[in-house]
């Protein structure tokens, strides 16, 4: 087990050193810093001068070295625009997007497990051919016009929720409803086929011949098998909801990690979106990982492996 | 039934949660006024920021020496009770006696003097702070309540920057503190206190009770949150559900929707920001813009008033000249007129050899892409083929000043500054990189003119730049953009006749 975990974290660090090569590269060539910087009504003379008092002049290399080895030492930089270390800008953020992705992950497991189990027992019943349509509506509704839609209905005429902000619990219900809207889809196929797949197998068979009640094959047997591909996509889904989204953040005027990822992208304040860009992936990587762990710990064919 | 009855429990427990959040919501009813931003601030206080949005909260917070009326667009008395230029270089200030900032210091000739002393210290970085405040020579302290400001060279426009970025700093929390203290903490004498903030997403002031009133008159709203919605959409749901009372960030556009809605009342005024049709007119070999008659036909091929009114506002201003009529010194009684001739129009392009017409590039900020489209259809007219190109403006704006646009849709100006003429035509008639021009009479008219204090030279000067900008349709000039000021019904608050809101002024309606 701790050589698999060993393995694991090495690939993790180097598809880090990956991301951030190819970001900062990507980022510098994007555009020319110093003149997004400078704002809207500033000279050439100007533009030069932030230039060199940001460093912007110095070769990409020697701006990367510069950067990772501040990273190295847990320094991400300052915002070019707010001039807030890059650390307290996240830290003010990610509390209010973490709960919005585990309150929509949540929900969306609360949601599609048991919809899918049940589409699985009863394929091709009409309660399957419901679970099976709403997940294709949820999939084919944008979030934007979801959200607006709710907007609309709930805050706009029915005045039952706060419209935007995140001032109260009230104001979180909206983006988590369409937050999970979005992660349900992808959830529920997943359990519904997985839990098909299991159900056809010879030992389900055979717990079924010796009258084991439907609710205990499917919980102690069924579920235990197909609930690793779950897991791990739930993982990935967390790792895209801790990233923040920016329509959702946006409508809902929520200050998350995604406003603050888009914004900075939008005024090139590059040290944040750098930081953000390494925060994603390795969230995702993390989370990928635990999976990975907790997979192999559920089944221990998957530690052979490796 | 007991099942029944825990549901009906819960239910109307939760009914009740959601009855009380709306109930806090009417902004007359807790004294409170609810303002939607779209963009966040960078910091809160004129001098640190880079966004016009921000002056919002720099206003209210901080005064000024002189103010900008927001009815007349006048300059007025504020913390100087009267200002003397004593000869176009010296202005001399008597300020008003018996004010206090925020934080209880009070206020005299040596705050001013220390603010002055911090503009001018250039290691301070601040915005712009060579072209607004690198022209000040010395400040000294006359007495108590005199202040001499001395320039380097005359500046006419000096009073604009004075009314809009000088909010004058206490001296000994500022010395104490440092002056990034403002950014975060910032103490003015200001109509509101900052209270509390969340960069990036709320903002709450309050009411300065010791406000001495006068010019601008002593706050009535107890409380005013400033809240960042990026969404214009949401800002609307907002507006239309009573969830906020003001919006000042809506476009023309945006404001279509609620026109008739319940509750909602929309004001619409001149705002200082013009568009024009920026050519490159060097004079390189093949290049057609470089041939006058080509750049006439260009202007009598385009329907101004129909473009502008349809795509931008019917309130927006064309232009004639290449300056904003809210500007001071904008001239518009200027010969040539160029109004549609298309007839006109051809027989230009085939004395100047163009008779089939060319191929060429437009740039275009991404938000105007349909005043792009709209002068791709006009000029496909007289057979010139236009590309249309469009991307964000820092883009935009790092390919123009390295001279790489042949044609672009340019914007420009905000906030007092803009009130201006030279605002416009001194970054793009004054020799620089942004100056695709470069006629030698132009550049030097407008030196001489931004050092010029007498009214009648100053203005015969502007005459002569804008006539020979018609004359050689160097550009052609487009409109001037209409600000949108959304409100509540419960809200008073008089569109200002300059861009450069300040809601300390705005009241309830009843």
């Amino acid at each position: 087990m701790l050589s698999f975990v060993r393995g694991k974290l090495l690939v993790s660090l180097l598809v880090l050193l990956t991301v951030s090569l190819v970001g900062f590269a990507l980022l510098h060539l994007s555009g020319d810093l110093a003149a997004t910087l400078a704002g809207e009504n500033a000279s050439a003379e100007q533009i030069e001068e932030i230039r060199r008092s940001m460093g912007l002049d110095r070769s990409l290399l020697a701006q990367y070295a510069s950067w990772l080895t501040g990273a190295a030492r847990g320094d991400l930089g300052t915002s070019f625009f707010t001039r807030e270390t890059v650390f307290s800008l996240f830290m003010a953020r990610i509390g209010t997007t973490a709960i919005l992705a585990v309150c929509a992950l949540v929900v969306a497991l609360t949601i599609s497990l048991p919809l899918g189990m049940l589409a699985a027992l009863r394929p091709n019943s009409w309660l399957d051919r419901l679970v099976s349509s709403l997940a294709l509506s949820g999939q084919a509704l944008p979030s934007f016009f979801l959200a607006l839609m709710m907007v609309s209905i709930f805050g706009v005429t029915l005045r039952w929720l706060p419209v935007s902000g995140s001032s109260t619990p009230l104001h979180y219900i909206m983006p988590i409803v369409v937050l999970a809207v979005g992660a349900i889809p992808a959830l529920m196929r997943l359990t519904r086929s997985g839990v098909m797949e299991v159900l056809e197998q010879d030992y389900i068979r055979t717990a079924r011949s010796k009258g084991i009640p439907t609710a205990r094959i499917m919980l102690n047997h069924a579920m235990r098998n197909a609930i690793l591909p779950i897991i791990s996509l739930s993982a990935v889904q967390l790792g895209t909801l801790l990233g923040g989204s920016v329509i959702v953040e946006s409508v809902f005027a929520i200050d998350g990690i995604g406003l603050l990822t888009y914004r900075s992208i939008q005024r090139g304040d590059f040290p944040v979106v750098q930081a953000m860009l390494m925060f994603v992936s390795a969230a995702y990587i993390v989370l990928t990982l635990l999976a990975d762990i907790l997979n192999a710990w559920l089944d221990p064919r998957l530690r052979q492996k490796r | 039934m007991k099942k029944l009855l825990k549901w009906s429990t819960a239910f109307g427990a939760l009914m009740s949660l959601v009855l009380s959040a709306s109930a806090v919501r009417a902004g007359q009813s807790d004294d409170t006024l609810r303002v939607a931003l779209s963009r966040e601030t960078d910091f809160i206080d004129s001098i640190h920021t880079s966004s016009a949005d921000s002056d919002l909260f720099g206003t209210i917070i901080f005064d000024t020496l002189i103010y900008a009326d927001r009815a007349t667009g006048d300059f007025k008395p504020l913390l100087a009770s009267s200002w003397n230029w004593t000869s176009d270089k010296s202005v001399e200030f008597k300020l008003r006696q018996g004010i206090k900032f925020q934080n209880g210091e009070t206020f005299n000739a040596d705050d001013v003097v220390f603010t002055f002393k911090q503009l001018m210290d250039m290691n301070n970085k601040f915005r712009q702070q060579q072209q607004d405040f690198g022209n000040i020579a010395s400040v000294e302290k006359l007495d108590e309540y005199t202040v001499k400001l001395s320039l380097k060279q005359p500046e006419p426009t000096f009073e604009n920057v004075l009314a809009s970025r000088v909010g004058i700093w206490p001296n000994e929390y500022t010395e104490a503190n440092g002056h990034m203290i403002h950014a975060t903490k910032p103490v003015g004498t200001g109509p509101y206190a900052l209270k509390s903030m969340q960069k990036g997403s709320s903002y709450t002031l309050v009411r300065n009770d010791n406000y001495f009133g006068g010019t601008r008159p002593k706050p009535t709203i107890g409380t005013i949150e400033i809240r960042v919605i990026p969404e214009t959409q949401t800002q609307i749901a907002e507006l239309m559900s009573g969830g906020i009372d003001m919006a000042l960030s809506l476009s023309p556009t945006d404001v279509t929707a609620l026109q008739g809605a319940p509750g909602v009342i929309v004001q619409t005024g001149q705002a200082t920001r013009m568009y024009f049709l920026s050519m490159n007119v060097a004079g390189k070999d093949n290049n057609p813009l470089s041939n006058a008659d080509v750049r006439r036909a260009i202007s009598y091929a385009v329907n101004k008033p129909e473009m502008v009114h349809s795509l931008v506002s019917p309130d927006a201003a064309v232009l004639a000249t290449n300056c904003n009529p809210s500007q001071r010194f904008c001239i518009t009684d200027v010969k040539p007129v160029y109004e549609l001739n298309l007839a006109k129009a051809k027989e230009l392009m085939k004395t100047a050899g163009y008779a089939n017409g060319f191929d060429v590039t437009l740039m275009a900020e991404a938000n105007i892409r349909a005043i792009g489209e709209a002068l791709q259809g006009y000029l496909s007219a007289i057979g010139i083929r236009v590309r249309l190109e469009t991307m964000p403006l820092p883009a935009w704006r790092e390919r123009y000043i390295k001279g790489e646009s042949q044609m672009s849709i340019v914007g420009w100006g905000s906030g007092v500054t803009s009130l201006d003429i030279s605002n416009t035509l001194g970054i793009f008639f004054n020799g620089s990189s942004t100056d695709y021009v470069k006629d030698k009479d132009i550049t030097e008219w407008n030196a001489t003119a931004l050092r010029t204090t007498d009214k009648g030279k100053r203005e015969e000067l502007y005459r002569n730049t804008l006539t020979r900008i018609n004359e050689q349709a160097y550009v052609l000039p487009l409109y001037g953009t209409v600000a949108t000021y959304v409100l509540s019904e419960q809200v008073r608050y008089q569109a200002p006749v300059i861009d450069f809101p300040d809601i300390s002024l705005a009241g309830w309606a009843k």
